[in-house]
């Protein structure tokens, strides 16, 4: 059960931080000629793939004709060509909406992953503390961690940012944003590392271990943080596709990233003009971006019907 | 312990709790920069403003200003809003009952769409339930941000529907009860969609888990119909997981029915606080967090009752 959410994690790793180097443009390159291009249709010939230019017919409308007497190569590789090729299309500025969602990769998965490293390892400090410990820091710790679980959290995320001043620079913004996922993310770590602690302390290798004098850091880290790993991957696997969503919803709002940054939560912010996504469904492209994080976890974390039917059986 | 203590001992706790959050809203927004003048001081000399904040009273010290709401709160007055120069208390009356309605209506539609499902799918081996129960893992992965979206983007393209607002305004009696009907199933959709993908998947986990017990087996062996036996014996038994699970969605719902509002323009308690917030309206932003809290305590407290209520085990558990 450990392997998934490990190779999971791995993926997003590799995907934030690779995604921008294959993207075909910047993410602020802007085709004055095409704004709100379609999606282009891939073709295959003996040179490999390529589409056919979009020329503008009417600007007011936004009409696009394909010129089907000419190939342009897929931007990747060799950009001789000068004409652009649009596999998602292209937004309201004329921008490439895959290299921005390639792009916004960063940004949405990179908060997110920072922030659930952060969140696993305050979690797993305060739960391993108020499980060791027990007495009035358990109490302490499960009281605040309780009252932060019972919240919705999307309200208290927007309440927090809201209080801080409205417009912020990149780094400040990623900060803050990071630190409010954090404090409101800790609960849902510490909860289940303090009760495997709890039961974990009482076993024979531990009470040796505390019997043969080893420290309290010592049992810690080396005798009961090691039973909650397997736990401690699961819920970042689970805490991942929930900061993607703060994210996205946080800069829908635009209380997120700064306009100019490519993000999933800032192009979905850009979509949010109903008459505009209407003409150019594409460019709600990175919803499903952040749609396929959530499958992606859902679908590995999600314990097969059959495993459960097997268990039942066997158990009855 | 009876079940009278314990909804008194939930009651009590609620209230707790709802003054704890109310408390900590008014703080973080009379902590942000900038308040309700802020916006519109450029307009103003020093001495309007002055006199405004005054008339607010935002020029008292913290203590004094957190005392007076208190004092007001015994008498369900939490102070004018700024932004719609109005009481807060009627306005987040009116803003609680849009949330509440779409909230319930969506959480029926989720129970009568996927309980059923979810009991099929436990049951059965057939296609049709493995298509079903993989449909249900991609609409649990649709958050209630993307659906909206989703939603509004259909309702805006074939014109089927309004793709925002609760009513066209201008209507009365049976024509405006028609017209919130109209524009009721994007927002309530996006509500419930993912609700009822995550009742399925609980009612089909527990629904299989029940079929593999011995006293379903034995109920068989005594000759009663698949049917039957489904019916009597594996379907009761399986409620206890499903019935726990709406404690949980109580927090779902709080908040997906905030994106929801913002997303499809749905005038309830969500996009009251956005608007409160953005524009510092302090005391808007702090009755709206007790508006919130009380409600989140009542609807947990009304989940755990019936749950107890039909899980009596549950109260021996807490005593």
């Amino acid at each position: 059960m450990t392997r998934r959410p490990v190779l999971l994690l791995a993926v997003l790793v590799l995907v934030a931080l690779g995604a921008p180097l294959v993207a075909p443009y910047g993410p602020a390159e802007r085709f004055r000629d095409h704004q709100h291009a379609p999606p282009m249709r891939v073709h295959v010939d003996a040179g490999g793939l390529y589409a056919h230019p979009l020329t503008l017919v009417d600007r007011l409308e936004q009409r696009f004709d394909a010129d089907a007497t000419r190939r342009v190569r897929l931007p990747w590789g060799a950009r001789a060509g000068a004409e652009p090729v649009f596999l998602l299309g292209a937004d309201a500025l004329g921008r490439d909406v895959l290299s921005r969602l390639l792009h916004g990769a960063r940004a949405s998965l990179g908060l997110a992953l920072v922030a659930t490293a952060g969140t696993l390892l305050l979690g797993a400090l305060l739960g391993l503390w108020a499980g060791y410990a027990g007495g009035l820091a358990e109490r302490g710790v499960t009281t605040v961690g309780d009252l932060l679980l019972v919240l919705p959290l999307i309200y208290v995320v927007v309440a927090l940012r809201a209080a801080l001043p409205l417009v912020l620079p990149l780094g400040t913004v990623v900060v803050a944003l990071a630190i409010i996922f954090v404090l409101l993310g800790w609960p849902r770590v510490a909860r289940g590392v303090r009760a495997i602690v709890r039961e974990e302390a009482e076993r024979d290798h531990v009470v040796a271990a505390i019997a043969l004098g080893a420290s309290r850091w010592r049992v810690m880290t080396r005798h009961l943080l090691p039973a909650c790993l397997g736990y401690l991957a699961v819920q970042a696997a689970l805490l991942v596709p929930m900061f993607v969503l703060a994210e996205a919803t946080l800069s829908y709002l635009g209380l997120g990233f700064p306009d100019g940054v490519p993000s999933w939560g800032t192009a979905l912010s850009d979509a949010a003009n109903v008459a505009a996504t209407t003409r150019a469904p594409w460019t709600l492209a990175p919803a499903a971006a952040v749609f396929l994080v959530v499958l992606a976890t859902n679908v590995l974390l999600e314990p097969s019907r059959h495993d459960a039917v097997a268990d039942a059986s066997r158990s009855g | 312990m009876t079940l009278a203590r314990f909804v008194v001992r939930r009651a009590a706790g609620g209230l707790v709790f709802a003054l704890v959050v109310a408390s900590l809203t008014l703080l973080v927004a009379r902590l942000a920069p900038g308040d309700a003048t802020t916006g519109e001081a450029i307009a103003m000399t020093v001495e309007q403003r002055a006199a405004l904040r005054a008339d607010l009273g935002l020029d008292q010290p913290l203590l004094t200003q957190y005392g007076r709401w208190l004092v007001g709160l015994t008498r369900f007055d939490l102070g004018r809003s700024s932004l719609f120069k109005r009481p807060v208390a009627d306005l987040v009356g009116e803003r609680a009952l849009n949330t509440a309605l779409l909230a319930v209506v969506a959480l029926v539609v989720a129970s009568l769409v996927g309980i059923p499902l979810g009991r099929y799918t436990g049951a059965s081996h057939a296609m049709l339930a493995r298509a079903v129960g993989a449909a249900s893992v991609a609409v649990l992965s649709l958050p209630p941000l993307l659906s909206a979206l989703l939603l509004v983007l259909v309702a805006a393209h074939t014109g089927w529907l309004p793709a925002g607002g609760m009513t066209s305004g201008g209507l009365s009696g049976a024509a405006w009860l028609a017209d919130l009907a109209w524009h009721l199933p994007v927002p309530v959709l996006a509500l419930a969609l993912p609700l009822a993908a995550t009742l399925e998947r609980v009612q089909s986990r527990a629904m299989a888990e029940a079929i593999g017990r011995p006293f379903v087996e034995a109920s068989r062996a005594r000759g009663l119909t698949r049917e039957r036996t489904l019916r009597v014996h594996a379907w009761p038994a399986s409620l206890a997981p499903v019935l726990g699970i709406y404690g949980v969605l109580v927090g779902a719902i709080f908040s997906g029915s905030f994106v929801v509002e913002v997303v499809t323009s749905w005038p309830g308690l969500g996009r009251l606080l956005f608007d409160a917030l953005l524009a510092r309206d302090v005391w808007l932003v702090a009755g709206c967090g007790a508006a919130g809290a009380v409600s989140l305590a009542v609807a947990t407290t009304m989940a755990d009752v019936v749950h107890a209520t039909l899980d009596p085990r549950l109260l021996e558990r807490r005593g």
